[in-house]
């Protein structure tokens, strides 16, 4: 293997002088679970890695109505955080069943988001909280961007070279609402989402009537996505037999299946439809329930 | 050629120095630079648990964490795990039969003495959430819970 340069960061002065010092040679490394194994495998080519795990003043969630997490919050620490496991339940589902808690203690949001994998666990539950990233570079300070338009494609972000992910923020959730993420896996731990589905719903006065409902799917097309057209079908919809199926078919239509190692496609096809009518019972239960 | 880069931690207690390569995983380095061969090598990506090491006290595979990132850092492996609590947790998995080839007990051994500094009294379903990370081929992981189970039991009579 070549020469690499590795430079173990603490401050995000240092980290953004580094990128821009490096620009596309360098490569982040947050908690490494899976950019160690790209550049040891050589699909990632890094002459200078960047360790940035240490940023200790972006690990850590803070609530201010909604939320902030920093990118370097690790899966453990979601999974476990009370307040959003009361407020976003799916995010704190979706981390804490990504590998192992000796993966989830180092594995971070940063990373999960930025390696923008197909199967990425936490996209889906953050794109239904209307979550937005910020970015921090030298040259042109900060921005914050909307996770759907930061999601370029599998693999692929609008993250300009010399930049840091540093934070996502979740907008205040809007009350009489509830939130859920359904993993379709074939065992109950260790697993990449055969099929995974966020959503929150937000019921009207009544109690009867779906508000506003927000789906995100994952494992259904080449990145995971807000299944708009379902969300408007419903808008404003007793959520009966009909409505659901009705949205289903229209979740399925904007769908691509895939056949690989974990599932065939018609499983797929066959299964996004229950889950997607099981995630939006549980969200209702759970509102009755409140 | 990558040239060898010295790394220091505190691995048991004791401050160490030792020379690693390009991104080495911290599993490679302790076994094959410190000699530290408790620490299993079972799948060599995050799968199986063998290689379980607690860093600054919690739980993490060190077979996919870059040596180099321990720079600074508290590390134990299960030669340092010789508390009270840890104790107990491996009389009690023998006492279990949670041990048949072994390969996998040095792994749960620290991942449950991670769980059990920070948690009190866990249920069976948290156990079993918290060994979801730890492959066992042999005993079907029913007498590891046990044995779990046993020591908290054993910690609520003591007090
Ligand atoms: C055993 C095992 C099981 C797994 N299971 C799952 C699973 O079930 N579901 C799932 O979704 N994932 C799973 N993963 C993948 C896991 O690696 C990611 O989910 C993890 O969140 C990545 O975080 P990290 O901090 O380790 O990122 P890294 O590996 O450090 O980085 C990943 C990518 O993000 C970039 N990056 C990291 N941080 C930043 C930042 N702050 N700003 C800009 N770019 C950044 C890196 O450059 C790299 O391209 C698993 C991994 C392992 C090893
Ligand atoms: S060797 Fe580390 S998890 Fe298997
Ligand atoms: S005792 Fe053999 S793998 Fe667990």
């Amino acid at each position: 293997m070549a020469h690499m340069d590795f430079h173990s960061l603490t401050s995000l002065d240092e980290t953004l002088e580094k990128l821009a010092a490096y620009g596309s040679d360098a490569t982040l490394v947050a908690g490494g679970t899976s950019a160690r194994y790209l550049i040891m495998s050589g699909q990632v080519e890094a002459k200078a890695v960047l360790h940035i795990e240490r940023l200790a003043e972006f690990a850590g969630i803070t609530l201010n109505g909604g939320a902030r997490l920093g990118a370097l919050t690790n899966m453990r620490d979601i999974a476990e955080d009370t307040a959003i496991i009361a407020r976003f339940a799916s995010l704190a589902t979706a981390a804490g069943k990504c590998g192992g808690w000796q993966t989830q203690s180092i594995a971070t949001i940063g990373g999960n988001v930025c390696g923008a994998s197909p199967s990425a666990d936490l996209i889906a539950p953050l794109l239904v909280q209307d979550a937005e990233i910020e970015l921090h570079s030298q040259a042109r300070g900060s921005r914050t961007v909307a996770l759907t338009d930061f999601l370029v494609a599998a693999y692929k972000t609008d993250r300009a070279a010399d930049e840091m992910a540093t934070a996502f923020h979740l907008p205040a959730q809007p009350g009489e609402s509830a939130d859920t993420y359904i993993k379709i896996q074939r065992r109950s731990a260790m697993e990449r989402p055969i099929i995974g589905v966020a959503l929150r719903l937000a019921l009207d006065e009544s109690g009867e009537n779906i508000r506003e409902v927000r789906i995100a799917v994952c494992g259904a097309g080449p990145m995971p996505f807000r299944a708009s057209e379902a969300e408007t079908l419903l808008a404003g919809q007793a959520p009966t037999d009909e409505a659901v199926r009705a949205a289903s078919d229209a979740i399925i239509k904007r769908s691509t299946f895939r056949d690989d190692a974990r599932a065939s496609a018609s499983y797929r096809a066959a299964v996004l439809p229950r889950a997607f009518a099981h995630a939006l019972s549980l969200c209702r239960a759970t509102i009755a329930g409140a | 050629m990558q040239t060898p880069h010295p790394v220091t931690a505190t691995i048991n207690g004791r401050e160490e120095t030792f020379e690693v390569i390009g991104l080495e995983s911290l599993m490679d380095a302790l076994r094959n630079r410190l000699h530290l061969s408790g620490t299993k090598e079972g799948c060599r990506e995050g799968e199986c648990g063998a290689c379980t090491v607690l860093l600054d006290g919690k739980p993490i595979n060190a077979c996919i964490f870059i040596a180099r990132a321990a720079e600074g850092r508290e590390i134990e492996t299960i030669e340092g795990l010789q508390d009270d609590l840890s104790s107990r947790i491996k009389q009690a998995i023998v006492e279990t039969s949670g041990v048949q080839c072994g390969y996998c007990t040095p792994g749960i051994v620290v991942m449950l003495s991670g769980l059990l500094r920070r948690v009190e009294a866990p249920n069976e379903a948290l156990i079993r959430e918290a060994l979801s990370g730890n492959i066992c081929r042999c005993t079907g992981y029913a007498q590891i819970v046990d044995a779990v189970l046993d020591v908290v039991e054993q910690k609520a009579a003591a007090s």
